[in-house]
């Protein structure tokens, strides 16, 4: 049973928590605010999809300014190889170094010690989890299809 | 001390990267046969006495093949101890290989990522690095776990020495199950299943097993089968407790597939809580096959691939009517206390890294507590405690 600070969306049997403490993009990703800077990690939606991640690298450094939907990494995971894109547009400050060297806490705890990376100066808004929640409901069906029924692994 | 080393790979039939695992084993094995010997997760936890006795006398190292860690949960499961760790995710990282995305039968990069682990294996067998200490004995009659679901496993537990400490394993069933139990009384008529799991025995060793694992890939992949219907589960991640393989336990029907006689998989779904409905039998549907035979090889052997071929086409149509007659409510099960916690297990067996890249545990005071007693030297028989 879902917390009250938190969301549950059904992948199948998966249950996808939502927390409520952050906010989500586009990319599923998430985002908070950690200091002076944002933070941004998956959401357990995307690390489902992905299952085990083997590799992760950025193509950007620390410092640079990037804009939204900027190719800025690349992760290997057991059901996929994909590029990663800026969730919003401003100065990627610092990345989650410890991944580098072990990505495994993306899937063992993607809301904590999993985080990916933080920005300043951003722009652009994200969707709190309602709003996340609703997109993933009117997508769902059609990433089903997609996945052809390996949904469950 | 015993000169053999237990290689416990995950071996699961969840992801290819379990199946790597049972390569490597398979491979290192190969490399030292007189130096090792392989465990079969399946046939420990349904009560095979030797399985028992080769981590009661023998050192094992776990092979884990993801970051769920489900073979060192299942040694603590059973009230043993690693001597040393090799995760597979390190070594991905180490030579950039991939399993693969085919887990019936590994790709070429899977393959080579399963001849980089026994070379880590083989590097940690040349080390010696194995401290002297030995698994507990566990009981294994009815539950053999002590936990509240089953009294007679308490008093195993008090016969075999073990401390308070394991009152991890007393956990009450979770809430979640409760409410589980609380909305199958509540319902009138269950309605139809909405899909089956599938139980292969899954073991290592035996021909039989491997024919069954493979089945069970034909079933729930191929496309003129039950692809989108049915889902093979993982007893190792069963027993560690994976939510995922648990939800697949509760939520659909399961049919166990036995490869050989000792009826791994059925034992396995009875042995927590819920049972199959139905269970096939390798050795029934074709009794002239000698199942039992030991079959190490990293392939399967074209006579095992035709007969996995063969008997999941003979039981399609069974399982396609269970499909379709069998209601299904979701039930509760027993976890015998165990919760996946991968951060939890490390930090239990206090793995610490070397630099040859493996694992070797620390004892920290609890481990201590957990720590089976030494089998005395002279001692005929595993030392009653």
């Amino acid at each position: 049973m879902p917390s009250a600070d938190e969301l549950i969306f059904w992948m199948g049997k998966f249950a996808a928590v939502l927390p409520r403490d952050r906010g989500y993009c586009r990319n599923h990703m998430w985002c908070q605010r950690h200091g002076d800077y944002w933070r941004y990690g998956f959401s357990s939606y995307a690390v489902r999809l992905m299952q085990d991640v083997y590799f992760l690298d950025w193509h950007v450094s620390e410092g640079d300014l990037v804009h939204y939907l900027q190719h800025i990494g690349h992760i290997e995971t057991s059901k996929a190889t994909a590029d990663l894109f800026a969730p919003s547009a401003g100065r990627l400050v610092r990345f989650n170094q410890a991944l580098l060297q072990d990505p495994s806490p993306i899937n063992l705890d993607n809301y904590g010690a999993g985080w990916l990376f933080e920005m300043s100066e951003i722009q652009g808004e994200c969707w709190d989890a309602e709003q996340y929640k609703a997109y993933l409901e009117a997508t769902w069906e059609e990433t089903q299809r997609t996945l052809k029924g390996d949904i469950n692994r | 001390m015993s000169e053999k080393v237990v290689l416990a790979p995950c071996m699961g039939v969840g992801k290819v990267v379990a199946n790597v695992t049972r390569r490597a084993a398979y491979l290192a094995h190969a490399a030292c046969p007189e130096d090792t010997e392989i465990l079969s997760i399946p046939a420990l936890l349904a009560g095979d006495a030797h399985e028992r006795q080769l981590i009661n006398e023998h050192p094992v190292l776990v092979i884990e093949g993801c970051v769920l860690r489900c073979a060192s949960h299942v040694l603590k499961l059973v009230g043993a101890r690693p001597a040393a760790k090799i995760e597979v995710s390190r070594i991905i990282r180490e030579k950039r290989l991939t399993p693969g995305r085919t887990r019936k039968e590994l790709e070429a990069s899977g393959k080579q990522l399963a001849q980089a682990v026994a070379e880590r294996i083989a590097l940690a067998l040349v080390d010696e690095p194995w401290p002297d200490t030995l698994s507990s004995e566990v009981g294994w009659t009815g539950c053999p776990f002590a936990c509240s679901c089953d009294s007679a496993a308490e008093k195993q537990s008090r016969e075999v020495g073990m401390e308070p400490t394991m009152a991890s394993r007393n956990q009450e069933v979770s809430a979640d199950n409760a409410e589980v139990e609380d909305h199958r009384l509540a319902a009138a008529e269950p309605p139809l299943a909405q899909g089956l799991t599938l139980l292969p025995c899954q073991g290592i060793k035996r021909s039989g097993a491997r024919i069954a694992q493979r089945t069970a890939y034909h079933l729930c992949e191929d496309e003129d089968k039950l692809l989108g219907k049915a889902q093979p589960l993982c007893v190792s991640a069963l027993a560690a407790g994976v939510p995922e393989d648990v939800h697949y336990y509760r939520d659909f029907p399961t049919v166990a597939l036995n490869g050989c006689p000792q009826n791994c998989a059925t034992k396995i779904a009875e042995l927590f809580g819920i049972p199959a409905v139905r269970s096939v039998n390798l050795y029934q549907a074709f009794p002239e096959y000698p199942c039992e035979t030991r079959s190490l090889e990293p392939e399967l052997t074209p006579q095992e691939s035709e007969l996995a071929r063969r008997w999941a086409e003979q039981l399609l149509p069974e399982l396609r009517e269970l499909l379709v007659n069998t209601r299904w409510q979701p039930r509760s099960h027993c976890t015998h206390g165990m919760v996946n916690d991968p951060s939890g297990i490390e930090r239990f067996f206090g793995y610490q890294p070397t630099s040859h890249g493996y694992d070797l545990p620390c004892l920290s005071a609890e481990t201590r507590a957990f720590a089976p007693h030494p089998v005395e030297a002279n001692s005929a028989t595993p030392a009653q405690r």
